[in-house]
């Protein structure tokens, strides 16, 4: 029995459970609306999203090919997974690797637009750069893999074709299609890497930053350089965060651009777990197997969003 | 302070904002040009604007594309009106109430965000087919087709999913709500509801068209689910359609290039009009960490 | 309250009715399966075809008018539907229930093993009402039992046939002083070497798509391993396969391995790449041609192969008979002075000048070509009933003739009284390989390609190629003891 429930409980000190359950009770009744508004939400999230991912994780630890009912084998899908899928394990590398550089490309480029407009003198020239940094995100996903699919085209496509006509033939590269530089490639999509909402979250991050902080290391002298590294993009943190996270779990979970781009080729240098899934439910007919490859990235997303959250912490 | 002198910094954002900004939008710049060629300019003059200008490609690219807008419209659409109706509401029980679970309850809402959504694609079109009571199915879900082949065989599932980063960014906003609106407005004696729609929508109009353009966006791009649950090629969506445009041996960029050109045009058409809200939306700190 | 705002709850409920009454669009009442309501053929059975080699629609949709002026009863609907995710979504049609009647399929192994689809060996053996005769009579049964699953059950009917060679452009054979076609490999390297000096692409080859590999492979392994077939092929007479015995060497159509025949062989060391030179054999062969193929060509798609061929970059295309056709017309379309005559010729052998392992000359891929058709088992057994009825419709020989000469075809038919004339000359009697050498199952074909292609770069040794390649078929080989309940037993072979 500790002190703390003595200010806790309305029932004196001896935090008899009925005390605690008939206050539940009346707290619960007094808040119905909140739970009458949670009420469709919860409808919809416990249909759509709750139950087929769990029917599937189930299924990890069967044998089970879609159509059946499957048989148990326990964690003989993760084992094999572990232990003999060198493609898989190949495939998790790839995806740390491509990660490493979504987050690269995530809290540099975007922020150094930002501030680039940030500290322009007109609002109309801010507005228009606004536009033109947002203007890729408006175009639809598969169009833009498809269009940095043509651009390293080894043939026709305008980077070597740009690079031949300037005499740089040797630069031109098979880059999706060499084993040594397909993933690097594919980790080099979307340069200048500024384009998307990036930009106006990191603008909004520093519109919060009160003027006087600039003004302050102004007046200590501190060049621009000095400021951008040591108060503005740590005073941005929390957008940092933010856009870390959603950076994590849209390159673990994304497969649709490898897929379209290189499916997962030349031999596995672009093979990511996501896509390995895909291909292991439908073309192979390995359901259990691939749910167990589910699993282990939904481990994967759990821990980098934990390490994301514990290295970034905002300074408010 | 000297003008001459701050002007240099000044010239060179603009500079490095205009080299940035061409590099950014140069793979849409090269799009445009190709469809406005046929094979032969495509070989021979990649880089210039080539006359005469193939507007044909977007004829032929039109013919194909235009269906398929129409349904990811409908379907988008309708998607965007569900969630943010119920992830509103849902947002303001958790931002405005302290109530037991609140915790527990957000949380199982965004830890959502974090399964992969191709888990879930067998055991979804199973449920989506064996839905009670719809497209011939009894009270169990047998017999008939259920929701497959149908749009909310797709609106469903995406209310679903669109309601999780929405209520995220929404609770943030409401949250930041001066207490003092709500007590004003209880004092004058209204109802939830009646303080939802008059003090909280008209506030976070922005922030509504944010979220909403955001699930439009998720749903208008989705490529697997659509390509799944619809049979008929008068339902198909966009993406999917996208992807008849490629044939096997040999492609028409002109053409290819032109349906390409055709996809963007809606959402850029949407984003025209909701765009000052949503970079307001974005400013006013939409996505706080 | 400014005056706005108020609307606003208006116009959203206007918006939402609408959109309410748009999503409830035609979609909805339209399902095929059971108890259609609102369409006006309620009483009509349905027969649907889906497939995705569209070139065949404009045919079958003729024939299926024809088709029901005789019959009525019947509503035929022909559809095509793009080729990507296919698989993925035929398998959702048929377990769902809502697949069409009769599709095109290359995995009707798969679902014939979850009893999705018939079996036509309960049906081939009946008269075909529109010729008289038996209606196998009219196939060359040799393709129906290359496609037979591990116990011997044929769930798919090829149509067409397809073979594979290789397409060159005559012109610049000319210009380059190339006059005859190759037979061997001695002979074809030497005609890719004089055109490499010429700056020309002797090869164009498609590494991240396309069966070329795996057809290149089969060649190989057909003309190197062809010594070991008779202690591998211990299976004895199956009723079902119609083809001349193994030991007739004038017959074309070779033998058929099944999986659990290959498995053994590999697991008492007969196919194991660790334990005979022909698999390092192989991987040599396979990698001399690396300095001819065009740059990339470890991730070029088949279009960029086609471009290559097209803009007369590449001289030689390895493909199958489908391209005929198409490359006609993409040359047509061509200006004229772009434009050239293109050939074919058969795929030059292997012979021992190559390599002392060579056992005999390799034999051309080909068989069952794009077109297969499954049928639907998971439907009223009336609309079973029709489909196959249309199906044995389809492949009589009158309607046949019709759609393989009013269809851009992608090879010779599978039926025997269809002639497709001069198209397809060179493959008239062409021996055809059936022994496939040992792939377990797609995943290991896959995850050989993978391992290849870094091969090709340099990225692996041959050692660890063989290693790899070893585990792949170990792997394999489990997961289809597993998967089929073999018991790797020689003596129950025959079951």
């Amino acid at each position: 029995m500790r002190s703390g429930s003595r200010n806790a409980l309305q029932q004196g000190a001896r935090g008899d459970r009925t005390g605690n359950v008939s206050k539940l009770v009346k707290a619960i009744g007094r808040n119905k609306h909140a739970y009458l508004f949670l009420v469709p939400t919860f409808l919809f999230l416990g249909t759509f999203s709750y139950y087929p991912p769990i029917s599937a994780m189930i299924h990890a630890f069967f044998r089970w090919d879609g159509v059946g009912s499957g048989v148990f084998v326990g964690l003989g899908n993760f084992r094999e997974l572990v232990t003999e899928d060198e493609f898989f394990i190949r495939s998790c590398l790839n995806v740390c690797i491509l990660l490493t550089f979504n987050v690269l490309k995530t809290i540099t480029m975007p922020f150094l637009v930002a501030e680039l407009i940030y500290w322009l003198w007109r609002e109309r020239a801010r507005y228009a750069y606004r536009v033109i940094f947002i203007l890729p995100m408006v175009t639809p996903g598969i169009v833009v893999t498809l269009l940095w699919k043509f651009i390293y085209d080894t043939h026709i496509g305008p980077l070597n074709r740009f690079l031949t006509g300037v005499g740089l033939e040797n630069l031109a590269m098979p880059w999706l299609a060499s084993t040594k530089i397909a993933l690097y490639s594919l980790a080099a999509v979307g340069f200048p890497w500024a384009g998307g909402i990036g930009v106006l979250i990191y603008l909004a991050g520093l519109h919060n930053i009160p003027a006087d902080i600039f003004d302050a290391a102004r007046v200590d002298g501190a060049g621009w350089l000095r400021r951008l590294v040591r108060i503005d993009f740590p005073l941005v943190l929390s957008q940092v965060r933010v856009l870390t996270v959603m950076t994590v779990l849209g390159t673990i979970q994304g497969f649709e651009t490898v897929m379209i781009m290189t499916k997962g080729g030349p031999g596995f240098s672009t093979l990511v777990p996501g896509l390995y899934m895909y291909r292991q439910a439908f073309q192979y007919g390995r359901f259990g197997y691939a749910t167990a490859i589910g699993l282990l990235m939904f481990l994967g997303i759990l821990f980098f969003t934990y390490a994301n959250l514990k290295l970034v912490r905002s300074r408010e | 302070m000297t003008p001459t002198r701050k002007m240099v910094p000044e010239i060179g954002r603009h500079a490095a904002l205009i080299a940035l900004g061409l590099l950014t939008l140069a793979p849409f710049i090269i799009m445009l040009n190709i469809s406005l060629k046929n094979d032969a300019q495509f070989f021979t003059e990649f880089w210039t604007l080539s006359r005469p200008i193939q507007w044909g490609n977007f004829a032929y690219a039109w013919d194909i594309v235009s269906r398929y807008i129409l349904n990811s419209v409908i379907v988008s659409g309708v998607s965007v009106f569900g969630v943010l109706f119920m992830a509103s509401l849902s947002a303001y029980s958790f931002a405005r109430f302290r109530f037991p679970g609140r915790g527990l309850l957000f949380f199982m809402v965004i830890g959502l965000l974090m399964i992969p959504g191709v888990l879930a694609l067998v055991p979804l079109f199973s449920l989506v087919q064996h839905f009670p009571l719809a497209g011939g199915n009894n009270i169990l879900g047998q017999g008939g087709s259920g929701l497959l082949n149908s749009r909310w065989g797709l609106i469903l599932p995406y209310m679903a999913g669109g309601q999780i980063i929405a209520i995220f960014i929404l609770r943030n906003f409401f949250e930041a709500i001066p207490q003092s609106l709500f007590d004003a407005a209880r004092v004058d004696g209204a109802s939830e509801l009646h303080i939802i729609r008059l003090v909280v929508v008209p506030l976070s109009l922005p922030i509504l068209i944010t979220v909403g353009l955001m699930v439009f966006l998720g749903t208008w791009n989705d490529y697997v689910w659509p390509l799944v649950v619809i049979r008929s090629p008068e339902l198909r969506t966009l993406p999917v359609g996208m992807a008849f445009l490629q044939g096997e041996y040999e492609i028409k960029y002109g053409q290819v290039m032109a349906g390409y050109t055709i996809g963007c045009v809606p959402l850029l058409v949407l984003f025209v009009f909701t765009m000052k809200h949503f970079i307001q939306g974005l400013t006013l700190g939409a996505i706080k960490g | 309250m400014p005056r706005g705002k108020c609307r606003v709850p208006a116009v959203v409920a206007l918006l939402l009715a609408f959109a309410f009454l748009c999503g409830c669009g035609p979609g909805t009442t339209d399902t095929s399966v059971s108890a259609p309501a609102g369409s006006e053929d309620t009483d009509k059975v349905r027969v649907d075809l889906t497939i995705w080699s569209g070139q065949y629609e404009q045919a079958f949709k003729k024939v299926g008018r024809d088709y029901e002026k005789l019959h009525p009863e019947v509503r035929v609907v022909v559809e095509t539907v793009p080729s990507n995710f296919y698989q993925a979504w035929q398998q959702t049609q048929l377990v769902g229930g809502t697949a069409p009647a009769i599709m095109q399929s290359h995995w009707g192994n798969l679902w014939g093993k979850s009893g999705l689809i018939i079996c036509w060996d309960d049906y081939i053996d009946n008269p075909n009402p529109y010729t008289g005769t038996v209606w196998k009579d009219l196939f060359y049964t040799e393709n129906v039992d290359y496609l037979r699953d591990e116990a011997g059950r044929a769930f798919m009917l090829p149509y067409d046939l397809v073979f594979t060679g290789i397409y060159y452009n005559k012109t610049i054979f000319e210009r380059l002083g190339i006059d005859r076609i190759p037979r061997t490999w001695s002979e074809w390297f030497r005609d890719m070497d004089t055109s490499r000096r010429a700056g020309i692409i002797p090869l164009a080859w498609p590494g991240a798509e396309g069966p070329q590999l795996e057809w290149v492979c089969r060649m190989l392994f057909d003309c190197l391993c062809r010594d070991k077939f008779a202690t591998v092929n211990q299976r004895r007479a199956h009723p079902e396969e119609t083809y001349p015995p193994l030991t007739d060497p004038t017959h074309g159509y070779g033998e058929v391995l099944d999986g659990e025949e290959a498995a053994i062989a590999f697991s008492n060391g007969i196919f194991d790449p660790l334990n005979n030179p022909e698999f390092a054999e192989m991987a040599h062969q396979l990698k001399r041609l690396v300095p001819y193929l065009q740059k990339g060509f470890n991730g070029a798609d088949l279009r960029e192969v086609s471009t290559l061929f097209l803009t007369q970059r590449a001289v030689m295309m390895l493909d199958g008979t489908w391209n005929v056709i198409p490359l006609q017309e993409d040359i047509a379309e061509l200006q004229p002075e772009d434009q050239f005559e293109v050939g074919m010729f058969r795929v030059p052998t292997l012979t021992t000048d190559d390599s002392p392992l060579v056992d005999a000359p390799f034999r051309d891929v080909g068989g069952p070509g794009g077109l297969k058709f499954i049928v639907t088992k998971k439907m009223a057994p009336e609309r079973v009933k029709w489909a196959v009825d249309f199906v044995q419709y389809l492949t009589s020989t009158d309607v046949a003739d019709y759609v393989f000469s009013h269809t851009k075809l992608i090879g010779p038919s599978n039926l025997k009284n269809v002639d497709t004339g001069s198209l397809f000359a060179i493959f008239k009697d062409a021996p055809i390989v059936k022994m496939d050498g040992y792939v377990p199952d797609e995943q290991a074909l896959d995850e050989l390609k993978a391992y290849l292609q870094p091969f090709f770069e340099d990225d692996l040794t041959i050692d660890e190629l063989l290693e790899r390649w070893h585990t792949i078929y170990s792997r394999g080989t489990e997961r289809n003891i597993v998967k089929w309940e073999w018991d790797m037993d020689l003596a129950t072979l025959e079951e």
